[in-house]
């Protein structure tokens, strides 16, 4: 019984705060009946809550990480991650002498080779008809910035915590991943965060149709059409703009 | 003409199974053979839809009985509709699911 609590209470972890009590208590009033019908069968019966955790964390819609740490503007985004560079930077300022770039620098190019493996590098459609921007190259120095400061945090993180090695590869692609990940989700006239997602479509009507998420910018400058697969006509994410 | 969103056949199974009075997740598994992982899911998606609705058993029953509570799950009026509409393209299903046999 014990181990069989501790299965669940470890995909527990994985379900979103708000839903975890309650998560948690319907797999354990389970496990005490299979526990009575099927004892043999408790340890495979517990294992199936990873998927459900893993299901609820990645549908719920009360979780969102980047509202949670308050980055849904640029400029809060921009700050907060100022913040964690700087920290990262003042936590190693006394070993600057020591630091050895080069091997950095190969890391560092060895995630963008692996970068391509891990998420798409594609920032979607944005067609040309939109309405231009008031400074055409924000959205990408906003990118730069991030890019910037999340290899700073890391690049002194890893001077802290370890040294050369696959968890500094594993910072950086997850530096580069969050980055492009981040901007895809971006108003490209604002740079807000885009809001409301919505499933749209279903899978069988994928020969005349799209299916996939869309999400609209709270200013009301466009929508962002997400296909859940690529398709002839859905290749990559498009905007379109509201103007 | 309209499109109408189409149940695969394990959300169909587990709707019909709900249907027939399989009303709470480890029942569901056992009638329909599906595992843990495939059965739990499966009903939040189902619920997140609103197909089906859940609620736990009020404790004091459980308690006279000496055993947890249960989280029921019932099918709503569009979970209704939606299985007549999928028994019509899976037709063999209903039969695939007995009547329970005592009280659950």
């Amino acid at each position: 019984m014990t181990v069989h609590l501790a299965i669940l209470r470890a995909a527990a972890l994985l379900v979103p705060r708000a839903e975890r009590a309650d998560w948690l208590a319907e797999w354990k009033s389970e496990l005490w009946y299979v526990l009575g019908a099927r004892p043999r069968e408790a340890t495979g019966f517990c294992l199936g809550a990873f998927p459900d955790a893993f299901w609820l964390r990645r549908n719920s819609a009360r979780l969102d990480a980047r509202r949670m740490f308050h980055l849904e503007s640029p400029l809060q985004c921009v700050i907060v991650l100022a913040v964690l560079a700087g920290a990262s930077f003042l936590s190693t300022r006394h070993m600057m002498k020591e630091i050895r770039i080069l091997p950095h620098l190969l890391v560092i190019l060895m995630s963008l080779l692996v970068l391509p493996v891990v998420t798409s590098l594609d920032f979607g459609e944005y067609p040309a008809n939109n309405r231009p921007l008031s400074w055409p190259g924000r959205r990408w120095m906003f990118f730069a910035t991030k890019v910037a400061l999340l290899l700073t945090t890391v690049f002194c993180g890893a001077i802290t915590l370890v040294t050369i090695g696959a968890p500094i590869l594993a910072g950086y692609v997850f530096a580069f991943r969050w980055a492009l990940m981040d901007q895809r989700r971006r108003c490209p006239v604002c740079l807000h965060l885009l809001t409301s997602p919505i499933r749209i479509g279903e899978p069988s009507h994928t020969f005349l149709a799209w299916y996939g998420t869309e999400l609209i910018c709270a200013k009301g400058h466009g929508v962002l059409q997400v296909p859940e697969i690529a398709t002839s006509c859905y290749r990559t994410q498009r905007w379109n703009s509201l103007f | 003409m309209a499109a109408e969103p189409k149940l695969t056949h394990t959300a169909t199974m587990i709707l019909q199974a709900i249907d027939t009075g399989y009303v709470y997740g480890f029942s569901v598994m056992e009638v329909t053979g599906l595992p843990s992982g495939t059965v739990y899911p499966a009903m939040r998606r189902l619920e997140r839809d609103d197909l089906i609705h859940s609620s736990w058993e009020k404790q004091k029953l459980a308690d006279a009985e000496q055993r947890p509570a249960r989280k029921y799950y019932k099918l709503t009026r569009a979970g209704k509709a939606k299985l007549e509409a999928s028994q019509k393209r899976y037709p063999l299903l209903a039969g695939l699911i007995p009547v329970p046999g005592g009280a659950q």
